[in-house]
């Protein structure tokens, strides 16, 4: 009797729980010769805004002790010219959901909008708490108000697509996951990459990105998520988790799960080796029945203590 | 699929100060073309965290050529590497030089931007002139092979002055089809420069810091020079000079 691995989200029932992070996992043909993208239970896109963006110069990445620190500068083409690439990996994965953020709340509501229209698209995912923008990203990210107007504004403009909201670092306060998902988010992406920096001995400079700091991802951030998602878990009992933020193997995938997470994302272990998302995915039910566990479902949330 | 795949050290030499020669045994069988590069887990272990991004500077019976200058962390342990040691690395990426049927080309080498255009010249070595730059004689890489002109700023062997000045005047009086570039960014930057005079194609090769090598994580960013960024992990690292910021 083999594992049972879907997860049911509400608004959409993945295969599996292992979902390729946004940012991680491009527009699709850059993976493809690499994994088959209909392996994993879900697929991010790389967050878009409504206009292109170029992003930062270098150093745009800065490796640490296992991890790395990102100053991207979300680049991305603009929502029209990724309408047009869209295809190309709805075609491929099995659940497609698209990462947005916008320089101001109408934009949020103008790409949910757009989205909506979207066959294929099974839900967007909202960027309110990428460190890396000066505008738009960790100042709306920490206002509970202004996350529950753009969550509000988004389930309105895009009503037949899962709303998920990608919350910043939880390191101790729910008011924005309750913001969130009072104001009708189907699911909460915990977390976003941890504010971090590093310091270029030879250039005397603090690093990554202009502004001299970043993200943080990697193994090195497993720890905080697995505690962040347990928080969130406690605190929200009938929430849809989403975990993102050091997972690199089906140990780590299960362990989040248990943790309280209903679906893991793997981004950060895909630059380390392309075919992540499929390993991992496929090393989950030989993993489950060693420790005798019949469906991820039954597994979520089994480790927090009483 | 393309995937990383286990190879075992044969050699790893000091071949010059801080530069090692590595060679690798490979059961694949993909032919990688020059200019193209692979990216080598330097551990088994998650230290040093990223895999490292090198030139391909040869490839014939399974056996496949690095060079590299020691500068960090990820290329001081791959110097430490002994014999038999194996290594997991993802190739053939990015993309190549063109090698037009019988193009005369001026390769410039400077200091350890010689991989790729080493390639080059042992793919095509009739057609092609191999400058290599470095500051003195005891830089010149100990090769068992060394198909160039040494060119020395101190003049301690081979041409004396910067490779790019001697490239001018071969340029001159030599007659080439295009210019092939690999080295420091300000001597892209004078290649670009000598293309532009002797009005001939001009392909530069680019560095970049790299996590993923396929084109995911966007960070290896190189600015062009009409706006916005390319990535030099696919759209490189070969890029027509006149198309990126030097």
């Amino acid at each position: 009797m083999s594992a049972d691995l879907s997860v049911d989200l509400g608004f959409v029932t993945l295969n599996n729980p292992v979902i390729l992070a946004s940012g991680t996992a491009g527009h699709a043909d850059e993976l493809a010769p690499y994994m088959d993208l209909s392996v994993p239970g879900a697929i991010i896109t790389k967050g878009i805004s409504m206009n292109p963006r170029t992003g930062n110069p270098a150093p745009r990445i800065w490796e640490t002790s296992s991890g790395l620190i990102n100053s991207i500068g979300l680049e991305n083409p603009g929502i029209d010219a990724f309408l047009q690439a869209l295809p190309s990996l709805i075609s491929r994965a099995s659940v497609v959901g698209v990462n947005i953020f916008g320089e101001s709340v109408s934009e949020y509501a103008e790409l949910a909008r757009r989205l909506d229209e979207v066959d294929g698209v099974s839900f967007l995912e909202i960027n309110v708490s990428c460190p890396n923008v000066e505008k738009g990203g960790e100042h709306f990210g920490h206002d509970p108000e202004v996350v529950s107007e753009i969550t509000r504004l988004c389930r309105q403009a895009a009503s037949s697509k899962g709303i998920v909201v990608k919350v910043p670092p939880v390191m101790g306060s729910m008011d924005v996951c309750r913001a969130a998902l009072e104001a009708g988010a189907d699911a909460i992406t915990v977390s976003n990459t941890i504010p971090a920096a590093d310091v270029d001995l030879s250039a005397g400079r603090m690093v990554p990105g202009p502004a001299g700091r970043g993200g943080l991802s990697g193994p090195a951030v497993f720890p905080i998520t697995v505690n962040a998602v347990r928080q969130v878990r406690q605190a929200f009992p009938e929430a849809r988790i989403l975990a993102s933020g050091g997972a690199a193997s089906s140990e780590d995938v299960l362990k989040l799960v248990m943790a309280g997470a209903d679906a893991v994302q793997i981004g950060t272990v895909t630059f380390l080796d392309p075919a992540a998302g499929e390993r991992i995915a496929g090393e989950l039910p030989g993993l489950m029945e060693r420790l005798g566990i019949g469906s991820v479902s039954e597994a979520r949330g089994s480790a927090i203590p009483a | 699929m393309k995937s990383y795949h286990e190879c075992i050290v044969t050699s790893n030499q000091l071949v010059a100060p801080g530069i090692m020669f590595m060679e690798l045994y490979t059961l694949e069988n993909i032919a990688p073309k020059p200019g193209q590069f692979a990216m080598l887990r330097v551990a088994r272990t998650r230290d040093p965290f990223l895999a490292r991004p090198l030139s391909i500077m040869g490839y014939s019976s399974h056996t496949l050529k690095f060079l590299f200058r020691v500068t960090g962390r990820g290329t001081g342990l791959m110097s430490e590497i002994t014999n038999g040691y194996s290594m997991e690395v993802l190739m053939p990426l990015g993309n190549s030089f063109p090698e037009p049927e019988g193009r005369k080309v001026l390769a410039l080498a400077g200091g350890v931007g010689l991989p790729p255009l080493y390639y080059y010249k042992e793919e095509h070595p009739d057609e092609t002139t191999l400058l290599l730059g470095v500051k003195t004689a005891s830089a010149l890489p100990a090769l068992p092979s060394r198909p160039w002109i040494p060119v020395t700023e101190d003049g301690s062997a081979g041409e004396k002055g910067l490779v790019t000045d001697v490239a001018r005047e071969m340029l001159q009086s030599g007659d080439f089809d295009a210019i092939y570039a690999c080295g420091p960014l300000p001597m892209l930057a004078q290649v670009k420069k000598l293309g532009a005079e002797a009005g001939i194609p001009t392909h530069v090769s680019l560095e970049a810091r790299m996590a993923c090598g396929v084109g995911v994580c966007h960070g290896c960013a190189h600015p062009l020079t009409s706006g916005g960024y390319a990535k030099v992990c696919t759209q490189g690292p070969v890029f027509e000079a006149g198309e990126v910021v030097l």
